[in-house]
């Protein structure tokens, strides 16, 4: 079964809109880092915020005391569903699914409420900040908000978790009762997220992102949501999502993604959208293209976006999707001239060009995949 | 514990080689974030960090424990609150019966932290004294931890694969209340929509139910609500709560409750509901009071509902060759 995207919504640190910040992207923008500090941390961390703009406008009971995740979530869901002109009533809510991708989920909310906890004992635990500790938070305020009563599922995973949320969708809607699946790829950035990272060698401290560098420099986190709203027309056609799977080593994830590559690439593509970040998903997406498709047009966002784990599948395919749409590409910024694949330096057409894959290697032993074509080309 | 549950599986069906894992938890690895927290607030030493944060990721213990056992099934980690382990389940049973799938390792898991002790606490949510679901003095939930997993197959291969099958998985309903975050909608219409979906999706008749595995935490809003949505759909069917026996395992209870089924309808028994002294006064149920008691069953449904308004039922059959 094929599925469609019938509309996008995209909140990243360049703003809020999907065209708004395509054109950014078009035109080399690159987010601006803000540096974070903790005050028991020893150093700031860089990262990429979505500036407060974004979230204008956006107004709810629900929302007066959620996270920002779960606003990030809430905009970028409510501007998918008005892309795909979807309006939810008693009548059709049910016929609705809500599936989220989450990482790190509220770590804001979340380090708020242990410090508490932490400084000043058990007691003094808020009752308040606890429910939006809970990883389905998020998907919770935009069920209520949109009135969803049926299914609602919250996926926990790593960088590859959106892609696993697409599959699920797409099982999902083999059950003829829904009519549409929201998927909604989420997350918020926060100085203890960036320390863990570092930790593990994968965090740089400022930007920026240098992507399939040998020096594994590292990532630059950032925050926002990314929502697609899955119907069964649309004029993108999600023609195969790849289960993946999960590698036990970062030395083995090469070959779970020549896998997926090779099983994707059986119809022609014209474009894969990478998942490099700077850190060893670069050498083993480098290595498992250059076995798999080397000719293949090669395009990451994450150099001008940032890495946002939880939300950065689904910014992967309203990339494809983007690309598919214009015919183009944009620069990928901090790219040497060494990489050993077809990685656009410059805005980049991309006339004809039909299909693409997306690609996603997670930084926690996950990959998955999808191939995307335009319909009505 | 993840790793105990797997091979249990396997040493009971070496040969199952799933296409997808669907696990639930509610937490993931939150004291692994714990340590790593509390040893940087409290400038204590680090050295352990990387370990700390590499086992924090949710996915971290369902790849474990595959990897432990040489399975490479792609996960979904399900994180739906108290329902992931039900909602796992079910997820898992509509993949299977779709024919998309044939084979899918579905449960839950839950380790107990710090963090969701206090949380529950500061909800007043949770009881210092003995846990009695649906009884007029009870007083909330006792915390709990473990891990289940199910290997469900597709009923026609794993006939012809001659397996001893030992239950069957007939039914799904899956809700969502948006009354409040952490808070049934008092009329139970989430519980009530989650088990009459699964009524449907079985294509029976709530006549036909002999047992129901209650969510029954113990906590003043959960049974009432899930207590009236039972009475609403059902007509005496023999309801407990074995979480006043093992406590809420929360991400797992899913899980292990549908284990309790598939006993209950292999061993042809109830389960008893303990510390059970009167029925609240709200409420119309045939509790299955302290003792289990033997029965003919052949259909059972576990209900488990969660945070932020999940509700998730499914509804087991008694496997006749």
């Amino acid at each position: 079964m094929s599925l469609a995207i019938a509309g996008m919504g995209w909140v990243t640190p360049l703003g809020r809109g999907v065209e708004s910040v395509w054109e950014q992207l078009l035109h080399g923008d690159e987010a601006s880092a803000t540096a974070i500090s903790e005050e028991f941390g020893n150093r700031p961390y860089h990262v990429f915020r979505v500036p407060e703009s974004a979230l204008t406008g956006l107004a709810h009971p629900r929302l007066r005391r959620a996270s920002l995740i779960s606003r990030f979530a809430a905009a970028a869901g409510l501007d998918a569903l008005r892309a795909a002109g979807v309006k939810l009533d008693p009548q059709n809510a049910e016929r609705t699914a809500l599936i989220f991708a989450i990482a790190n989920g509220g770590v804001i909310y979340t380090k708020r409420f242990y410090r508490d906890v932490v400084d000043t004992g058990a007691q003094s635990a808020s009752p308040l900040l606890f429910p939006e500790t809970v990883f389905n938070a998020p998907a919770s305020h935009l069920a209520a908000i949109l009135g969803v009563t049926g299914t609602t599922y919250t996926l926990v995973g790593d960088g590859a978790v959106g892609l696993a949320a697409i599959k699920m969708a797409e099982d999902l809607m083999a059950n003829e009762q829904l009519d549409h699946c929201l998927v909604v790829g989420t997350e918020e950035v926060d100085w203890l997220s960036c320390d863990a990272y570092r930790r593990w060698r994968l965090l740089r401290l400022a930007p920026p992102i240098e992507p399939f560098n040998e020096q594994q420099r590292g990532m630059i986190l950032s925050e926002g949501a990314g929502a697609i709203v899955l119907a069964r027309d649309g004029p993108f056609t999600i023609e195969c999502a790849h289960p993946g799977g999960y590698f036990t080593k970062r030395a083995e994830a090469e070959e779970i993604l020549k896998r997926i590559l090779r099983d994707l690439s059986r119809s022609e593509v014209d474009l894969v959208i990478a998942s490099a970040n700077g850190t060893f998903v670069d050498e083993a997406e480098c290595r498992a293209l250059k076995a798999v498709i080397p000719n293949v047009l090669v395009y990451t966002g994450k150099p001008a976006l940032g890495e946002s784990v939880g939300a950065a599948s689904l910014w992967q395919i309203i990339l494809a999707a983007q690309a598919l749409r214009s015919a183009e590409l944009p620069p990928v910024l901090h790219a040497g001239p060494a990489i050993a694949l077809r990685v656009p330096l410059s805005r980049t057409p991309m006339t004809g060009a039909r299909r693409a894959i997306v690609l996603s290697c997670g930084l926690n032993q996950q990959a998955a995949g999808l191939r995307l074509a335009h319909t009505s080309h | 514990m993840m790793i105990q549950a797997l091979k249990e599986v396997v040493t009971q069906e070496p040969q199952f080689k799933p296409e997808l894992a669907v696990i639930g938890t509610t937490s993931g690895g939150m004291s692994y974030g714990e340590h790593y927290y509390r040893s940087l607030r409290q400038a204590e030493e680090l050295r352990h960090a990387p370990t700390w944060i590499a086992n924090y990721p949710a996915q971290k213990p369902v790849i474990d424990a595959q990897e432990a056992f040489g399975i490479f099934a792609p996960c979904q980690v399900i994180a739906n609150a108290c329902a992931s382990g039900t909602n796992a389940i079910g997820h898992a049973f509509e993949c299977v019966r779709s024919g998309r799938y044939q084979r899918v390792l579905a449960g839950g898991y839950d380790a107990l932290a710090e963090m969701v002790f206090v949380g529950f606490d500061s909800l007043q949510a949770s009881t210092p004294e003995k846990c009695r679901p649906f009884d007029r003095h009870r007083t909330g939930m006792a915390l709990g931890e473990g891990a289940a997993i199910l290997a469900l197959e597709n009923l026609e291969l794993a006939q012809e694969r001659g397996t001893p099958i030992l239950a069957e998985i007939i039914g799904y309903g899956i809700s969502t209340d948006n009354f409040h975050i952490t808070q049934p909608n008092p009329s139970g219409v989430g519980p009530r929509q989650a088990m009459e979906r699964a009524l449907q999706s079985a294509d029976i008749s709530a006549s036909e139910v002999d047992y129901i595995n209650a969510h029954g935490t113990a906590t003043v809003f959960n049974d009432a609500a899930e207590g009236k949505a039972i009475s609403t759909i059902f007509d005496g069917v023999p309801v407990s709560s074995t979480k006043s026996m093992m406590g809420h395992s929360l991400g797992a209870a899913g899980a292990v409750e549908a284990i309790v089924c598939l006993l209950a309808l292999q061993h042809q028994f109830l389960p008893p509901n303990i510390n059970f002294q009167a029925l609240d006064d709200g409420l119309e149920l045939n509790v299955v009071a302290n003792e289990a008691q033997p029965a003919l069953l052949s259909m059972a449904l576990s209900n488990s509902f969660g945070f932020g308004g999940t509700n998730a039922s499914i509804l087991m059959r008694k496997f006749e060759a």
